[in-house]
Order: structure tokens, then C-alpha cells, then sequence
């Protein structure tokens, strides 16, 4: 990419233009840096969510458990019918930008409705696990958060080594050599006039 | 006779365990030799409940006993129906009926698309629902309650026009009486206590409830109706013991059978959901 440094006719104008790009690039590298902070920062703090998985799995199994036992005791039947009385939640999928990165997230649009089950038992245990599955969302919502936040850190840090590693050094290097060509030039030119003026 | 070579057919203990611990599946058994492994659980369970349905009409072809072993039967119609006003009630999402019909039929029920056309069918059947009941709530419940009221009513009014003995219409009235009370128990926490008393004025004036029994059944839903069929079971059972030959037995019986279909769709279920053995075990209804 930067192969063509190397042709690069020495001169003032070159030099100028060579320190103006390595102020860029350089001020750029800040700028991701800053960005690979606040995105790690963010990370953390999504990071504290997810210690709520293993809560939010305990939870689960012990709701479905619950469920699956009512299911058996009061028969498929029983079962399938009062299912019937629940209205479905709806659970929608949507893009949220967290520090700027889009994560799709699924939200809950809707929650189901469990008023036309009288029966207490069906009612409370339906609702255990409903509680449960909305905290799985969430949990399953700060994992892809996290996913799509690594990447993006991830991405930045590969820009923010190469500009460090790559970059930077063969813009200085470059100016260095475009300096002591310009250096040089300006020697001669300044040993020939006053040889031409000697003359 | 007949009755006595059906129970001779039931499962014991021993197969119920084997069959929980999978060294026996439910195919082994020569009365469930036509349910396949390759059948959706839907379909065995509706296989297993035929078995029943086919047992108990197997005692309905003897004439003096028909109506009444009907009546019992007609109990898989009326969760039928009830699982309908749900489905109405509901959101229409895809439910099971028992495979058995008869006072309704099965396309006519599937074909009623309201409530108020469910009440008038049913007011046309020997269950003599009012045509256009007046309820207190908009609850499903309210209505399950009516239509099991309805449904007591209707046993009651069938042992009652039996001819048979006065012994064995008191036993029957009072086994009913101890089953409708292991109901009410369960609807105590359905309905709103003056919403059910208003019921009961209104449709069931007649019925009575055991409050000894009902002392007894307390807990959760679950636990009231699992203690109800254990302790009506065993006494239909004992009072089949006194009645070796008449109509109690076929009561007991009854009990008896619809407890083996039930075992075996926890079974199925249990398995299906994969609950740990002992959890199915404790639930059933162990002879």
C-alpha cells in the first residue's frame, strides 16, 4: 500500500505533504485508540450482565422442570388446552448501536397473556417460566452485545497495531530519507552557486 | 362377568415400574399390541385412550348397564367440549380431544365456532344445558364448572332412572358425591366463592358435597386432584368388594381402567419430557 513512498520525488513539497499525512495518521491512531478504550469499557460492563447466565439457566431448567411435571401429572389433553388460553408473547428482532456498533437484539414486543388461566398452579408455574425465558433474552441479548463488540475491538486494535507497527514507522522513515535527499540537493545547489559565483 | 375378565386384563405395579424403567414397552402388552413406535405421541396417546374407550364399551353391549357405562364414558365427551370453549376462549392454538364422542359427536363439536352455539347444542343433548346460561364472569372457568355441574347432574339423573336395587343407587349416589366433591374441591380456587355458589343454586341444586372428603383434599390443584383419585379409587374399589356382581363394580372398574389410560399417557409424557423415573412413579395411580 505504502510501496509508492519510495518513488516519491524528493522535494519540499513532498516533505510537506509526507508530514501532513503522518500528523493524520497518527492523529487517527489516537482517535482509534480512544475508541478501543471506550470499547473495552463497554465490554465490562456487558460482561457483568452475562455473570447472570448461569442464574438465568438454573432458573430456566427449574421452570421447565416445573412445567414439564405439571404437564405429565394433568395430562398432554389438560395441558395442550389450557396452553391454548395463553396469548403467544411476541418477541421481535431489532439493531441497537452499542458505542456505535450495531448488535441485533431481540425485544420483546409483547408480553403473553395469562389472564384466562384460572387455575392457579398452571398460572404461577406458566409465569416462572415465562420470567425465565425473558431473563435468557436478556442474557442471550448481552452475548451477541459482546460478540459484535469483540469483533469491532478486535477490527480497531488490528488498525491500531498496523498504523503503530507498519505505518508510522515507513511514513518516518520515508520523511528521514526524503529530508536528507532534500538535505543533500540543497548542498549542491548551494556548492554550485558559489562555485558559479567564484567564477 | 364380562367386567371381571376386563380387570383380569389390567396392568399391576410391576409392569407399570417395568414399563418406567423401559425393560417393557407399552407395545409388549397384548391390549396395546397395536401401538407403534414410530406413532407421534399424539396418536399413542389417542391409541391408549381407545383401549379404554373400547373396554368400557365392550360392558356397554349389555342392555341394563349401557346407560350407565355411557354416562361414565360421556366424562372424555364433556372434557371434550371443555377443551373446545377453551380453544374458542382462547387463541386458537391446536388442542387434543379424547377420541370418543357421542352426546355432541365429534365434527359437530369441531363444527360449533362459538359459545353460545356450544350451550345451544348441549341443551339438546341429555346433559340439558340451559340454552343461553347466564354467567357472573366473563371466566372460562365459570363455564368449565357449569358444564361439569351439568355433567353430575346428568350421572346422577342416569343412576337414578336405573332399575336396579335402592342399596346399589345409594352406593353409586355416594361414590358420585365423593368424585363431584374431589371436583368442587378443585373449583374452590377456580372461582370466586359467590360466583360458585350462584352455580350451584342455579343448575345443581340437587348436588350435595362430602365435607368430610372434602376436608381432606387440600394443596395445590395438582395434589387435590391426584389425593381425589386415590382416595375415590380406593373407596370404589372397597365398595366393589360388597358388590361383586352389580353396577358398583362397574363403577370401581371405571375408575379403574381411566386410571391405567392416565398412567400410561404420564408415562409417555414423563419419558417424552425426560422426568426422572421416581417422579413418574410417584405420580401414578399405583394399584
Amino acid at each position: 500500500m505504502y510501496s509508492e513512498l519510495r518513488f516519491l520525488p524528493a522535494s519540499r513539497g513532498t516533505l510537506q505533504l509526507l508530514r501532513r499525512k503522518l500528523e493524520l495518521v497518527q492523529r487517527g491512531k489516537d482517535v482509534l485508540q480512544m475508541r478501543r478504550d471506550q470499547l473495552a469499557k463497554e465490554i465490562l460492563a456487558v460482561l457483568d450482565e452475562l455473570r447472570k447466565r448461569s442464574e438465568a439457566e438454573s432458573a430456566f431448567l427449574e421452570a421447565s422442570r416445573r412445567i414439564a411435571t405439571l404437564c405429565m401429572v394433568r395430562g398432554e389433553y389438560d395441558f395442550r388446552s389450557i396452553a391454548s388460553l395463553v396469548r403467544p408473547p411476541k418477541v421481535v428482532g431489532t439493531i441497537v448501536s452499542y458505542q456505535g456498533v450495531p448488535v441485533p437484539q431481540a425485544r420483546i414486543a409483547e408480553e403473553p397473556d395469562f389472564s384466562k388461566v384460572a387455575d392457579p398452579e398452571y398460572r404461577s408455574a406458566m409465569e416462572e417460566l415465562w420470567r425465565a425465558v425473558k431473563s435468557l433474552i436478556e442474557v442471550a441479548n448481552m452475548e451477541v452485545a459482546v460478540e459484535k463488540i469483540s469483533e469491532q475491538l478486535s477490527y480497531v486494535n488490528r488498525i491500531v497495531n498496523s498504523l503503530e507497527k507498519n505505518v508510522i514507522p515507513l511514513l518516518q522513515d520515508t520523511i528521514r530519507r526524503v529530508e536528507e535527499r532534500v538535505l543533500e540537493e540543497e548542498l549542491e545547489d548551494f556548492t554550485r552557486l558559489k562555485l558559479l559565483a567564484g567564477a | 362377568m364380562r367386567a371381571h375378565g376386563v380387570k383380569s386384563r389390567l396392568l399391576s405395579r410391576q409392569d407399570y415400574e417395568a414399563l418406567v424403567a423401559g425393560s417393557k414397552r407399552i407395545w409388549d402388552f397384548p391390549d396395546y399390541a397395536h401401538v407403534s413406535e414410530r406413532d407421534s405421541l399424539e396418536k399413542k396417546l389417542e391409541k391408549i385412550y381407545k383401549v379404554y374407550i373400547d373396554r368400557m364399551r365392550l360392558l356397554a353391549k349389555i342392555p341394563e348397564v349401557s346407560d350407565f357405562v355411557f354416562a361414565l364414558l360421556d366424562r372424555l365427551e364433556v372434557e371434550n367440549i371443555k377443551f373446545h370453549l377453551r380453544y374458542l376462549a382462547g387463541y386458537q392454538r391446536p388442542v387434543l380431544y379424547y377420541p370418543y364422542s357421542r352426546l355432541l359427536g365429534a365434527e359437530k363439536l369441531m363444527s360449533l365456532r362459538t359459545e353460545s352455539a356450544i350451550w345451544e347444542a348441549l341443551s339438546k343433548t341429555p346433559l340439558r344445558a340451559p340454552a343461553s346460561p347466564s354467567f357472573k364472569t366473563r371466566l372460562i372457568a365459570e363455564r368449565e364448572v357449569l358444564l361439569g355441574l351439568l355433567y353430575y347432574n346428568y350421572l346422577l339423573n342416569t343412576i337414578n332412572n336405573l332399575k336396579i336395587g335402592k342399596d346399589v343407587i345409594n352406593s353409586l349416589t355416594e361414590l358420585v358425591t365423593n368424585d363431584f366433591t374431589a371436583s368442587y374441591a378443585t373449583w374452590k380456587d377456580l372461582l370466586p366463592d359467590e360466583v360458585l355458589s350462584s352455580l350451584f343454586r342455579t343448575y345443581a341444586p340437587r348436588l350435595r358435597v362430602n365435607l368430610k372428603l372434602l376436608e381432606n383434599l387440600k394443596g395445590t390443584t395438582t395434589e387435590i386432584i391426584q389425593e381425589g383419585i386415590r382416595i375415590l379409587a380406593a373407596r370404589a374399589r372397597a365398595e366393589a368388594l360388597n358388590h361383586p356382581l352389580d353396577l358398583v363394580y362397574i363403577y370401581a372398574l371405571n375408575h379403574l381402567l381411566l386410571a391405567e389410560a392416565q398412567n400410561l399417557e404420564r408415562i409417555l409424557v414423563g419419558k417424552e419430557l425426560g422426568i426422572a423415573e421416581e417422579v413418574i412413579i410417584k405420580n401414578l395411580i399405583l394399584p
